[in-house]
């Protein structure tokens, strides 16, 4: 996905559950027996459906240093590991949050970067 | 009821990895107080049809999911109207290979919870994950499995932009 515009708000695991924010996912989002959680589509049915995705590691966000007005994390494990996978890590949504960005989890604003 | 639900519950001078933590704590106990079962792989059920859930404690749609079991199956006083559904904390598994020590028909990786596997006499039958796990689950149930995984996705909280959400707890 290149659209050349800025990355200003993002749903870390996100499946198009929101719309018009880019969606990050692992690399594990390219295997074709991945589906989504919600309704079972798979990354080619989500993106036809217009969702933009962003694929790269929990652990390394592909994003620069306080840049992001908005992150986003829905029903997902923070500063975890799900079967030895290292999942969202609050140390990268810290660092990729703009100074007055906003980290909503699960529908409730949980950290505004100073 | 959102017992379930409640475990993710957000407090102020918490985080969510803290919240996630406790609802993983306490999962067995509130499994225990329901009318769900937990599940002891030392001691499955000794025959007839059971449905294995192994959930997310840190997902919505898998705590919403046990919410919406909890007022569907039958209580104890309506023994034998449905299978018995026991559940398991996805937690306990740090790798595929021991969940797959628990669940050997389960043959690709599970790149979503629930982890849903159909016992029938001393053996699993069908195993399914994610959305087609909560099917699995439904049809077990004899519930409409769209019915039920719209109820699901209906009571699991997101992002809202409007100036209705005006919540907001320290992390």
């Amino acid at each position: 996905m290149s659209t050349g515009r800025a990355i200003t708000k993002i749903n870390l695991g996100g499946e198009g559950e929101e719309p018009s924010i880019l969606n990050q996912q692992r690399r594990a989002v390219l295997d074709p027996g991945w589906r989504g959680c919600r309704k079972g589509d798979t990354l080619e049915q989500l993106a036809s459906q217009g969702h933009d995705f962003l694929i790269c590691p929990n652990t390394a966000l592909c994003i620069a240093d306080d840049s992001v007005d908005l992150v986003v994390t829905n029903s997902v494990r923070i500063d975890g590991l799900v079967l030895g996978e290292p999942t969202v890590q609050s140390s990268e949504i810290r660092r990729i949050l703009a100074s007055g960005g906003e980290w909503v989890h699960d529908g409730v604003a949980r950290y505004t970067k100073p | 009821m959102t017992r379930f639900q409640d475990l993710l519950a957000a407090s102020p001078n918490s985080s969510p990895s803290r919240e996630q933590d406790r609802a993983s704590r306490e999962l067995p106990a509130v499994v225990r107080a329901s009318r769900l079962h937990w599940w002891e792989p030392s001691a499955p059920p000794a025959g007839g049809t059971a449905v294995l859930l192994v959930v997310a404690p840190w997902s919505h749609y898998d705590l919403a999911m046990l919410d919406v079991l909890d007022e569907s199956v039958p209580g104890p006083d309506r023994p034998g109207e449905a299978p018995p559904v026991f559940v398991a904390n996805l937690e306990r598994y740090r790798s595929v290979e021991e969940l797959t020590a628990d669940i050997p028909i389960l043959e690709s990786f599970p790149f979503q919870s629930p982890i849903a596997a159909l016992w029938r006499d001393g053996a699993f039958r069908n195993v399914a994950w994610g959305k087609a796990g909560r099917d699995l689950v439904a049809d077990a149930l004899d519930l409409p499995p769209e019915a039920f995984n719209e109820q699901v996705i209906a009571r699991t909280p997101r992002y809202s932009p409007s100036p209705d959400r005006t919540s907001h707890v320290g992390a």
